[in-house]
C-alpha cells in the first residue's frame, strides 16, 4: 500500500509535469528491478484517476508491478502540433524518467489505458512494440473516427471541445481510415493486448468488435477493481 | 526538481506514514530521462523540528534549488512533535522508522548511494537533536551531521530538580507547558533515557573513548536563539572531547529564516561529489 505524488520536469512536455505511481510495500521489494505499467488517463482525468480503486495498491503489493500515471490534459497521449509532445512523452520520456527514478526492468514496460487513454495506449504501444510487450485497455474508446465526425457535426462531449480534438486528430473529417483510426483492419497492434469492460460500460461493443480484430476477446467485469484485477494479473502472471 | 511525495505503510509504526524524496534535476529544458538508469546519488537524510512534517523543510525553504545546485537527493521524515524517539508513551516507534525502516526501503525504491561517503545527515531543533542521533547510533552511515539550533543535549547529563525534567533549564521555567504534552509523553523522564542511545552526549563520550570513526559535524546556533548559550556549550564540550566540529555561532534566530540559511550553508559545507550539478541558469 505505496503511492507516491511526482513532480518532475519533462523536456517532451516543456515543464513540469505530475504523475502518480503505486509501488510495492517494503516487504514486497526483494527484487532487483520491476515491471512497469504506464497507464494513460480518460479524457477529463488526470493522474490521480486511480487513486479511488481500493484494490490497485494491494494489487501492486501482491503483483510486485510498478503503475505510473502520468497527467496528460486532453492529449489522449498523442502529440500536439503546437507543442507537448505527449506521444513522445508517453513512449520515451516518462519510462525514461521513471527507470532513472525507479528499479524497473525495461524489458517489462507495459502501455495502458482508460477510456480515451486506452485509444493512446494502443496508438503509442503499436508504434512502439520495442518498449512494450504488452497492452492493457479498460472501458476503451476506440472509435475517435466516429467521435471526430460527431463533434464536427456539433454533437456535445464531456469533457471535451472541437478545439481539443482538433488539436489532437486535425481535421475531424478525416480522421476515419487515416492513420490514427485504430479501428480501419490494416491499423498496427500492439504485441499483445487485454480488454477489459465494466458490464456497465456503454462502449462495450466496440470493445468486442474491435477485441475479435485483434484475435482476441473482452474480459467483463462487475466493476473497475475486477477489471483491474484480471488486466494486472494478465500483465504479471500469463 | 522532481519531488515525490510517498504514502506508505509503515511497519515500525503499524500505519500509513508520509515521506518526501526529493531527487535533484538539472535547470529547465534537461530531463532525468538523459541520465542513466544505474546512478547513485548521493543523500541527505533531512529532519524537521518538532511539530512539523515530511513537507516543512519543502514549504519553507529553497531545499530543493538547493539540491539541485549540488546534485544530492534529500529525504525528508516528518516526526510530529514526537523527539525522535520510540515512545515511552503510546508505542509510537518513530525512531524504527526513521533510523532503520525508511533507509531500508528508500534505498530500494529510488536511486540512493550507501556509500558513506556520500550520505549525510541534518536537521533543524528537534530534528537536529535527531539528526545527531542518528550520526550516533549508526556513525558509519554519515560522513558529515549538521546541526541547526538542535538541542542535542535535551537529556540532562545530571539530574534536575524537582522532577528529573527533559529539556534546557535556560530556556524558561515552564518549558512544560501544555504544548510540549507530546514531546513529555514521547521522551517519560529525562532518568530513564540518561545514558541510553537517546541521550546524544553520553553517546558521544561512548564514541570517544572507544575511538570510533565519527562523521564531521556541522553545528550552528544563532545568537538570538533561546538555546544559544547550551548550543554553545554543547559546541565546546565536543571541542574538549576532541570532535571534528564546525562550529558556527552567527546573528539568528529559532525559525527558518536561519534553517533556509544553514541548510545552503551545509550543503557548500560538505565533501560532495556528483556528477549531476545544476548547470547556471
Amino acid at each position: 500500500m505505496a503511492v507516491l505524488e511526482l513532480n518532475a520536469l519533462s523536456t517532451a512536455l516543456s515543464g513540469s509535469f505530475s504523475a502518480t505511481v503505486f509501488f510495492p510495500d517494503q516487504p514486497q521489494m526483494k527484487e532487483q528491478s520491476y515491471p512497469a505499467l504506464y497507464f494513460i488517463h480518460d479524457i477529463g482525468g488526470d493522474d490521480t484517476d486511480l487513486r479511488p480503486l481500493h484494490n490497485l495498491e494491494a494489487l501492486a503489493n501482491e503483483l510486485g508491478i510498478f503503475i505510473l500515471c502520468p497527467s496528460l490534459m486532453h492529449s489522449f497521449g498523442m502529440d500536439l502540433p503546437w507543442g507537448g509532445k505527449y506521444g513522445d512523452f508517453v513512449r520515451r520520456e516518462f519510462p525514461g524518467i521513471c527507470r532513472h527514478m525507479f528499479p524497473l526492468d525495461e524489458s517489462r514496460q507495459y502501455l495502458g489505458g482508460m477510456g480515451a487513454g486506452a485509444y493512446g495506449a494502443f496508438w503509442n504501444a503499436a508504434k512502439a512494440p520495442e518498449a512494450f510487450s504488452k497492452c492493457l485497455l479498460i472501458n476503451g474508446h476506440f472509435d475517435v473516427a466516429s467521435l471526430c465526425e460527431d463533434v464536427a457535426k456539433g454533437a456535445q462531449v464531456p469533457n471535451l471541445t472541437t478545439a481539443n480534438l482538433e488539436a489532437v486528430f486535425g481535421d475531424l473529417k478525416a480522421v476515419r481510415g487515416s492513420e490514427l483510426d485504430i479501428l480501419r483492419p490494416d491499423a498496427p497492434a500492439p504485441k499483445a493486448v487485454f480488454f477489459g469492460c465494466e458490464e456497465s460500460f456503454p462502449g462495450t461493443e466496440v470493445s468486442l468488435k474491435f477485441a475479435k480484430q485483434c484475435n482476441t476477446s473482452v474480459r467483463m467485469g462487475a466493476d473497475l477493481e475486477s477489471v483491474f484485477d484480471a488486466g494486472l494479473r494478465w500483465l504479471c502472471n500469463e | 526538481m522532481a519531488l515525490c511525495k510517498i504514502d506508505y505503510y509503515s511497519q515500525a509504526m503499524q500505519q500509513k506514514m508520509g515521506v518526501c524524496v526529493i531527487i535533484p534535476e538539472n535547470k529547465w529544458g534537461y530531463s532525468l530521462a538523459d541520465r542513466p538508469a544505474d546512478y547513485r546519488y548521493p543523500t541527505l537524510w533531512l529532519l524537521c523540528g518538532g511539530g512539523f512534517d515530511h513537507t516543512d523543510w519543502i514549504r519553507y525553504t529553497a531545499l530543493e534549488l538547493y539540491a539541485a545546485k549540488h546534485g544530492i537527493a534529500v529525504v525528508l521524515p516528518g516526526i510530529s512533535y514526537a523527539g525522535y524517539v520510540n515512545t515511552a508513551e503510546g508505542d509510537y516507534r518513530w525512531w524504527d522508522q526513521i533510523a532503520y525502516e525508511l533507509p531500508d526501503y528508500l534505498r530500494k525504491v529510488f536511486p540512493l548511494s550507501e556509500k558513506r561517503e556520500d550520505n549525510f545527515v541534518a536537521g533543524f531543533s528537534m530534528g537536529g537533536y535527531g539528526a545527531f542521533k542518528f550520526a550516533m547510533q549508526r556513525p558509519e552511515m554519515f560522513a558529515a551531521c549538521g546541526n541547526f539550533s538542535g538541542p542535542i543535549g535535551i537529556i540532562p547529563r545530571t539530574p534536575v530538580a524537582p522532577n528529573e525534567k527533559l529539556g534546557q533549564p535556560c530556556l524558561r521555567d515552564d518549558f512544560c507547558e501544555p504544548a510540549f504534552g507530546t514531546l513529555w509523553a514521547s521522551f517519560g523522564s529525562a532518568a530513564k533515557r540518561r545514558n541510553t542511545p537517546d541521550d546524544n552526549l553520553y553517546m558521544l563520550e561512548q564514541h570517544v573513548q572507544k575511538g570510533t570513526d565519527l562523521p564531521k559535524f556541522y553545528m550552528a546556533v544563532g545568537a538570538q536563539d533561546p538555546g544559544a548559550q547550551d548550543g554553545y556549550d554543547v559546541m565546546d564540550y565536543m571541542k574538549e572531547l576532541g570532535v571534528d566540529v564546525h562550529d558556527v555561532r552567527d546573528q539568528g534566530m529559532h525559525d527558518w529564516v536561519y534553517c533556509n540559511r544553514h541548510i545552503a550553508d551545509f550543503l557548500d559545507w560538505i565533501p560532495l561529489h556528483s556528477e549531476y550539478i545544476m548547470e547556471d541558469q
